[in-house]
């Protein structure tokens, strides 16, 4: 499966993590992003506006 | 002496004095010294230790001063436990000569109770990236068939467990690390609910994702560990201070009146298992019903919605936790790790702060479904162990997963051993619980095992004929 992203886009993404890939490490990474893709397009799915995150904070640090 | 003991059976022969922890100790270290280089289970035996373990708990208990049911039982630990003292590795180069100064809660607490440690076991480098054939030490294997895959990530502990090398061990399950061995090598695990027992001094891979708990051959036995194991911990935030049960008080109730509730559609249209998995689930589902319990069939969201928001938070937070090393010494990895986390940094916080709010959502809808239900079933892996050479490096992506939708929900879960497939190799299936509810998952599964004539099959390799 190919990735909706460019591979120009791509390797943007990459540089800005700031990892010291090689070419050919960032190619390897390139295919599997799809799998990601999908994987956002689940948790991105609308919500109710008040769905709060399951870490709340909690003041009372102990 | 048997060949092999439960630690129920090795617990009452210590404590009424017809095994002696010494002996029982020395067995398994020659285990170990027979199948280990078969299995590489282990990263470091620890013989000097286990024998000074032995005698102390011997001494102790021919002294009348036992601390309990695993005084003198022989356990080790999955290699991200630190060990004060003892290298604690995380299968990785990275810690190739790390020695931490202090016990883990967990080690501790074992020792605490009297347990006899003979070592650390294999994982998946840092409970994430594995089988990998890359690494300082090779990866564990099957004992039902060494060509096979143990799952993971904690491998070695499946491995030492089912070969006889170890009674029980040490676990942790991110996002089914724990079930997911238990199943291939053919044991019990449980997944305890998040927070009942402490994280604290053991290597993290997703703050929120972790859990830590007990491999062993019998589900009355991951019950007898779990009781060492659990309890508040101020060291680690996320401990739940609440009283622990006693997960043994009802382990002979049975299961009648219990409210078993299947979701079918996750095993058999969202991610269909082998025949030899349904069938065997299902036939559990007819035991379980002639046993007294009241089985329905459940419907939840599709296995990739809990699939998908676990693994964006999972390797989000695995990201972060190893970002300053991926910076640094990213060739150090294996591949299979470097690759699966690297994925994590491409994931933006707007998508991880979306997976939170999901996980929300679908944790009120587990508590919304399990409402008149006190058991939920699935299965745990989809069939089973395939070769370890033939694991895909982007299965765990590919393929939504059985067991980490109870990460997300922190709720406990079980895999529990329901026979063996075609291939001679065991099938699983996983129970899962309201939060805190252990015991009724305990009571479950020990039923089930004492109706299907307990655990009696073990691995060819480790009976005595094949030495």
């Amino acid at each position: 499966m190919k990735p909706a992203i460019s591979e120009a886009a791509f390797e943007v993404l990459i540089t800005q993590t700031g990892l010291p890939l090689s070419a050919e490490q960032k190619r390897a990474l390139y295919e599997p992003y799809a799998l990601v893709e999908a994987m956002v397009l689940h948790v991105t799915q609308p919500m109710p506006r008040e769905a709060e995150p399951s870490l709340i904070f909690i003041p009372e640090v102990r | 002496m048997a060949d092999f003991f439960t630690i129920a059976e090795a617990s009452r022969q210590i404590a009424s004095k017809h095994l002696s922890p010494v002996e029982l100790t020395q067995a398994c270290l020659d285990r170990i010294k027979q199948l280990d280089p078969m299995l590489n289970a282990f990263l470091l035996v620890t013989q000097d230790r286990a024998m000074a373990d032995a005698r102390a708990a011997e001494a102790r208990i021919m002294a009348g001063l036992s601390r309990g049911k695993l005084d003198g039982i022989p356990i080790a630990h999955k290699d991200i436990y630190n060990t004060a003292g003892i290298r604690t590795t995380a299968h990785s180069k990275l810690l190739l000569n790390n020695v931490p100064e202090r016990d883990s809660t967990v080690v501790r607490k074992w020792a605490d109770a009297g347990t006899v440690m003979l070592g650390k076991l294999a994982t998946h480098e840092f409970a994430m990236g594995g089988p990998s054939f890359d690494l300082p030490w090779p990866p564990a294997r099957n004992p039902w068939n060494p060509a096979h895959f143990t799952a993971g990530s904690s491998s070695g502990t499946g491995a030492a467990v089912a070969s006889g090398m170890i009674l029980g061990g040490t676990g942790s399950d991110t996002g089914g690390s724990i079930r997911g061995p238990a199943a291939l090598c053919g044991l019990a695990g449980i997944k305890p609910t998040y927070g009942l027992c402490s994280r604290a001094g053991v290597l993290p891979l997703s703050f929120t994702m972790d859990h830590t708990g007990p491999l062993a051959w019998t589900v009355e036995d991951c019950a007898l560990l779990l009781q060492a194991m659990a309890g508040y911990d101020s060291a680690d935030p996320a401990s739940a201070d609440r009283p622990v049960a006693d997960f043994t008080e009802d382990l002979d109730r049975g299961v009648k009146g219990l409210r078993i509730g299947v979701v079918r559609h996750f095993f058999e249209q969202d991610h269909p298992v082998s025949d030899t998995t349904r069938l065997h689930i299902a036939h559990a589902m007819d035991v379980f019903e002639h046993l007294g319990a009241d089985i329905t069939e459940v419907t939840l969201s599709p296995l990739e919605e809990w699939n998908a928001c676990g693994w964006i938070i999972l390797t989000s937070e695995a990201y972060a936790v190893h970002e300053p090393w991926l910076k640094t010494r990213f060739n150090d990895y294996g591949e299979l790790l470097r690759d699966r986390l690297a994925l994590g940094g491409l994931i933006r916080a707007g998508d991880y702060v979306q997976a939170l709010r999901r996980r929300r959502v679908l944790c009120l809808e587990l508590k919304q479904a399990m409402s008149k239900l006190d058991i939920l079933v699935s299965a745990v892996q989809p069939a089973e162990a395939p070769p370890i050479d033939a694991v895909p490096k982007w299965a765990m992506l590919e393929r939504p997963s059985f067991t980490i939708p109870f990460n997300l929900t922190g709720s406990p879960a079980i895999s529990v051993c329901s026979g063996f497939g075609e291939g001679g190799l065991p099938v699983a299936m996983q129970l899962i619980g309201k939060p805190f509810a252990e015991a009724t998952l305990f009571r479950a599964g020990h039923a089930y095992e004492q109706a299907m004539s307990g655990r009696r099959k073990r691995p060819e390799m480790a009976l005595p004929a094949a030495a």
